[in-house]
């Protein structure tokens, strides 16, 4: 049997919803649960569990079946209807066949009979998170494999565009030449007239295949279902060591059923960028408690993206001006002075959005708002 | 261009090597000023024939051409004459490429072409 703390470090992020209607059972395997998990959701009935699972992220249901107002089977059909990917434990105090066919209905993964014993619950809770740990290396690998070919299929794009203008300057190139050998070659003037225009017209066309190269850069970025949850802990994973040497804390809230679909690299992009500005400014402003809230919500035909810290706020001189190319949150050692011009123009052109920058106790805001809108459309 | 080079060049014939019909077309326009007399061909084939008829100083040719491509011919030709002076035109990812068939060339240059970088490079095979 695992101890505590082998679960606990196969627990990671994942979150449990926790459902039994007897206060003394719950009490005591609440305890257990909170010593493996992070965060664990508590409810005395299947009511309370589908109102907690509507404002919370649920990975894994461990529940009772029969309780008060709704059970624990109606409680995991609706909660399934929202998180289909749940990974689900029942607890029952009844050995009924009745209880087992249900079970199958609903893809229950783990089955324990009452009274809990340890071990039983840990096994069940090992096994589950063994699935849960290869799904989301899983998604993981499939995340970067969609990213490879991304960069592959850009770099084909890049040969090609470098293939044609080479030819088209090895023609520019030549055609000076000929003007600039005019006397030796005792070219005539109608000549030089041709070989300018020819060299003109091969300009043009540089010009033309640099446009159609960003068309097809733009529409390879095809907009995609988003899973914000694996997006933001994917973006958050780059600055972990920094995380911990400056102590900064991270909350993150995050609507649940968030429908979505977007430019997923141009979207990680933005947030990166905002994140290492407020990381940046917790450092150099040396903020003791640093703290980076990320809230993500739909709020009416809006998705709306929050991203603020405490780590003083923008200052008054540039804050009509941080969204302008060349201006520098930071030290002018330091910053470059794009990074917030990009992410303002991938959000504004890019995205069709907007974006806003506000100073709010002791820190400052950033604020983004896309237009919601449902793949289909 | 010194007028030493002009008057040294001006004695050589050459065979201009491309599947860009528009490459030939400018090269068309440039390579009788430069040099004695310039034959062009769009592929390796085409190429080999000319050379079976004419008495060529110095081939520049592409790499990849329909049919036949650039070191194929040139190790074909070097077969007949193993002493012919061969310049490869590349574009800017076949560098490698030519480096390892440095038996088949005498020297090489990266696209875009201009006469200025034609002359360096001839600078260094007569």
């Amino acid at each position: 049997m695992m101890t505590i703390q082998q679960l606990s470090s196969l627990a990671s992020n994942f979150t449990v919803l926790y459902a039994e209607d007897d206060k003394e059972i719950r009490d005591n395997i609440q305890e257990t649960l909170e010593a493996i998990f992070t965060n664990v959701y508590v409810a005395s009935n299947g009511t309370e569990g589908i109102e907690l699972s509507q404002n919370n992220h649920i990975d894994i249901i461990i529940s009772d079946i029969k309780m008060p107002v709704c059970n624990g089977f109606e409680m995991i059909k609706t909660i399934k209807k929202n998180y289909p990917q749940v990974a689900t434990i029942l607890l029952t105090g009844y050995n009924q066949h009745d209880y087992l066919l249900q079970s199958i209905e609903l893809s229950i993964n783990k089955y324990l009979i009452k009274p809990i014993v340890k071990d039983k619950l840990f096994g069940a809770i090992e096994d589950i998170l063994y699935l849960l740990n290869s799904r989301e290396k899983y998604k993981k690998e499939q995340l970067c494999l969609n990213k490879d070919i991304k960069m592959i299929a850009i770099s084909k794009l890049l040969n090609n565009l470098a293939h044609q203008w080479r030819q088209s300057l090895s023609i520019i190139n030549i055609s000076l030449d000929l003007v600039s050998l005019n006397k030796t070659a005792k070219i005539e003037e109608e000549n030089i007239q041709s070989i300018v225009l020819n060299a003109q017209k091969h300009i043009t066309k540089m010009d033309d295949i640099l446009k159609d190269v960003f068309q097809e850069y733009e529409n390879s970025q095809k907009k995609e279902y988003v899973d914000f949850h694996l997006l933001i802990n994917h973006c958050l994973e780059k600055f972990q060591t920094k995380f911990q040497k400056y102590s900064i804390g991270i909350q993150i809230n995050i609507q649940n059923n968030l429908e979505y679909f977007l430019q997923i690299d141009t979207f990680s992009h933005i947030v990166n960028n905002i994140l290492e500005n407020a990381i940046d400014a917790i450092i150099l402003n040396k903020i003791k408690k640093g703290i980076i809230s990320i809230h993500i919500y739909k709020q009416e035909e809006f998705l709306n993206l929050d991203i603020s810290d405490n780590a003083g706020g923008i200052k008054k001189s540039i804050q009509d001006e941080i969204f302008e190319p060349y201006t520098t949150t930071k030290n002018s050692y330091i910053g470059t002075g794009l990074g917030l011009y990009i992410v303002y123009v991938l959000t504004t052109k890019s995205l069709q959005g907007m974006i806003s920058a506000v100073n709010i106790n002791g820190g400052s805001k950033f604020s983004i708002s896309l237009p919601y809108r449902i793949k289909s459309l | 261009m010194t007028t030493e080079q002009k008057v040294k060049y001006k004695e050589l014939t050459v065979l201009f090597v491309d599947d860009e019909k528009l490459i030939i077309e400018a090269m068309n326009d440039i390579l009788p000023v430069l040099f004695k007399k310039a034959f062009f061909a769009l592929n390796g084939i085409e190429a080999i024939e000319i050379y079976n008829d004419n008495k060529i100083d110095i081939i520049i040719t592409d790499l990849n051409m329909p049919k036949m491509g650039g070191l194929e011919m040139v190790s074909y030709i070097k077969t007949i004459n193993k002493e012919q002076k061969t310049l490869f035109v590349s574009g800017h990812n076949e560098v490698e490429i030519i480096k390892e068939s440095k038996d088949l060339c005498d020297a090489y240059i990266v696209k875009p072409i201009s006469y200025k970088v034609l002359f360096q490079a001839l600078e260094k095979i007569f």
